[in-house]
């Protein structure tokens, strides 16, 4: 049965996440031509400020452009799959058919996980991609293969851990916690959807209500601990504090103990969580289940 | 004979609302049963119940021995009083998604319906009426070989021929081992299919009995009754 | 083409009658098969269990007979046929006599009257 609602749930997805993303190919293809336009752009005559303006006008906008395109892709995409689909899906109208399939409420969060987690990473890398595309140019490229190692080596340093080791586990906890933010979303519309009324309003004000108390949370471990950070909840400060030698000394602690201590930490954190948001979803789905 | 549904105390409130009030209610296979009551009498809940659409806040509801799940979905074909198909879909993309999740669904016999109706297999249902939605959703729902057949409101807001097709519809699908649970306001056009009815209000069940039964005592039809019953 | 029901009798009932007086009338032959319950009851716009509980009742009576291979068969007993036409002109006639009745007529004057009207008629 998963089986089947993935691949009805890939049809409806895709019906708009494809063309979302041909566009983002499109948009790279010509951002890269014009890339390419204005790097042996001639400058002979240096005398036309009017026409150098312009020229830098055009360029500023169109980054601009590019930039806005990029940010609207990425958050259509989120929006989407986390919120409109599930909650369309599942809550509304369609949600008699769905909720009259011989399938478990498992079965459905499943499946509307798996679909929504896989075209983040799509999304994310080809955004990813789209941005090396624009700026990639045969100097980098040199640059690049010479500095591979120095990279790589650079990253055990600062880590304290092999990047062969510390990169997979960083995508992995990356991964659960884009996991794990997608369940707290559906878990915040599957119990703002069994009220009675105000159903929308709800789920946001569950939402927010959340986040208060997560952030309370994570602020009164680190003032138990004296860690200013823990992981995802704080990315910049997580390199921040990784990187800067004295909070390392000051803890007493390695650089891989520190590492470890952050991602271990989070990637139970995002499991925990996420675990927790899926049985709420499905005891809310199953037992407080309440379509208009 | 068989029970295919059976309510004990079942009840169901919302919030401090009571839709159902602790109903005992058995349906037996093979009957086609009239749920009905005038707007908000616990009709509708009692479909959502037995769909697994709601939980019941006390009391017990089996269908075919089991609780409402995945297992006794494969056996009941829901209509509900709206339609809930993606307005992109084609009516070949529902077909599919029926023939898929529904092991008893029987595509040459929907094919059938579709054809004498003269809608295409083609056509995107954002090309067509609200009424011949309604009808695809019918025919979709029919076309299963379930057990149990829920039809909430069928004739709600449709004109006469449309309420003729869903009649015959009705009737020539109709099979011994399963029953059909059809709610409804409107009595008197539907009156000449059901066996059984049942008079449900404000959450209680007011009367359950045989069409003959109400005809052959009172001598008056189930409409009529049905007005005394309910009177202001 | 739903069959016209009045709602004051169970509708089975109303069925048996609709069918005898086709029978009667000969819109089916002796030995006629009959259409299939499902048919029947399409035709009626009828419950299939309603139409079943009129043939069963019909049955009964004799008009229709059951063979295990072809189905519901039309009886070929002319005499049971002949009887039961009677019975139903009976039926029409103490209706027509207790109206009559109603009205305020001896019977004689029903007599002369009908003699009259047979009379005028041809």
């Amino acid at each position: 049965m998963l089986g089947k609602l993935l691949k009805h749930e890939f049809k409806a997805v895709n019906r708009l996440m494809i063309p979302l993303h041909l566009g983002l190919i499109l948009i790279t293809i010509v951002g890269r031509f014009y890339v390419q336009f204005v790097m042996n752009r001639p400058h002979v005559n240096y005398s036309n400020y009017t026409l150098r303006m312009w020229e830098g006008l055009m360029d500023v906008l169109l980054i601009s452009a590019y930039v806005i395109a990029l940010i609207a892709i990425f958050i259509i995409t989120w929006l989407y799959l986390d919120i409109l689909r599930f909650r369309k899906n599942l809550f509304t109208d369609e949600g008699y058919l769905m909720h009259t399939l011989p399938a478990s409420a498992a079965e459905h969060i499943a499946a509307k996980l798996t679909v929504s987690t896989v075209w983040q990473i799509v999304d994310g890398f080809l955004i990813g991609l789209s941005v090396f595309i624009m700026v990639i140019n045969k100097s980098i490229i040199r640059e690049l293969a010479l500095a591979w190692r120095d990279l790589v080596d650079s990253f055990s340093m600062i880590f304290g851990v092999p990047a062969v080791v510390g990169v997979p586990s960083f995508l992995l906890m990356l991964l659960l916690d884009t996991m794990a933010g997608t369940l707290i979303i559906y878990m915040c519309i599957a119990i703002g959807h069994s009220f009675n009324s105000h159903k929308i309003l709800s789920s946001i004000g569950i939402y927010l209500g959340y986040k208060m108390v997560s952030n309370f949370l994570v602020s009164i471990l680190s003032v138990l601990t004296g860690f200013g950070s823990f992981g995802n909840y704080n990315m910049s400060t997580f390199f921040f504090g990784v990187t800067s030698y004295n909070s390392v000394y000051h803890y007493g602690m390695s650089e891989a103990g520190y590492f470890w201590l952050n991602v271990g930490f989070s990637t139970i954190l995002s499991l925990v969580v996420g675990v927790a948001a899926f049985v709420l979803i499905n005891h809310f789905m199953t037992k407080r289940l309440n379509l208009e | 004979m068989e029970q295919l549904v059976s309510c004990q105390n079942l009840t169901k409130r919302y919030g401090s609302k009571t839709a159902l009030d602790g109903i005992n209610l058995t349906i037996e296979r093979g009957r086609i049963i009239g749920l009905l009551g005038p707007n908000g009498s616990g009709k509708t809940t009692l479909i959502k119940l037995i769909n697994g659409l709601l939980s019941p806040t006390e009391g017990l509801l089996m269908i075919n021995g089991a609780m409402p799940g995945p297992e006794t979905k494969k056996i009941v074909s829901y209509l509900p009083e709206r339609t809930y198909f993606n307005s992109w879909m084609k009516v070949t993309d529902i077909l599919d998604f029926f023939c898929d999740f529904y092991s008893d669904f029987d595509r040459n016999r929907a094919m059938e319906m579709l054809h004498r109706l003269n809608i295409d297999e083609k056509d995107r249902l954002s090309s067509m009426s609200k009424g011949t939605k309604e009808k695809v959703q019918l025919i979709m729902v029919m076309s299963r070989d379930a057990d149990l057949y829920c039809l909430d409101e069928p004739i709600g807001g449709v004109d006469p021929a449309a309420r003729d097709y869903i009649l015959q519809t009705i009737i020539t699908n109709y099979n011994e081992r399963a029953s059909v649970l059809i709610s409804t306001h409107l009595i008197s056009d539907i009156e000449n299919v059901l066996d059984d009815v049942i008079f449900i209000q404000n959450g209680h069940i007011r009367l359950t009995t045989s069409v003959d039964e109400i005809r052959a005592q009172e001598g008056k039809s189930v409409d009529a009754l049905f007005r005394e019953v309910f009177r202001c | 083409m739903a069959w016209i029901l009045d709602d004051s009798r169970p509708i089975y009932l109303q069925i048996v009658d609709v069918i005898k007086t086709n029978i009667i009338a000969g819109a089916y032959q002796p030995g006629d098969k009959l259409p299939s319950v499902r048919d029947l009851a399409m035709e009626a716009s009828v419950n299939p269990n309603t139409m079943q509980k009129a043939l069963t009742e019909l049955e009964r009576s004799g008009l229709v007979y059951t063979q295990r291979t072809s189905g519901r068969l039309i009886t070929e007993d002319t005499a049971k046929m002949t009887e039961i036409k009677e019975q139903l002109a009976r039926e029409q006639i103490q209706l027509f006599l207790k109206n009559m009745e109603q009205l305020g007529f001896k019977k004689e004057d029903i007599k002369r009257l009908l003699e009259q009207e047979l009379k005028g008629g041809q």
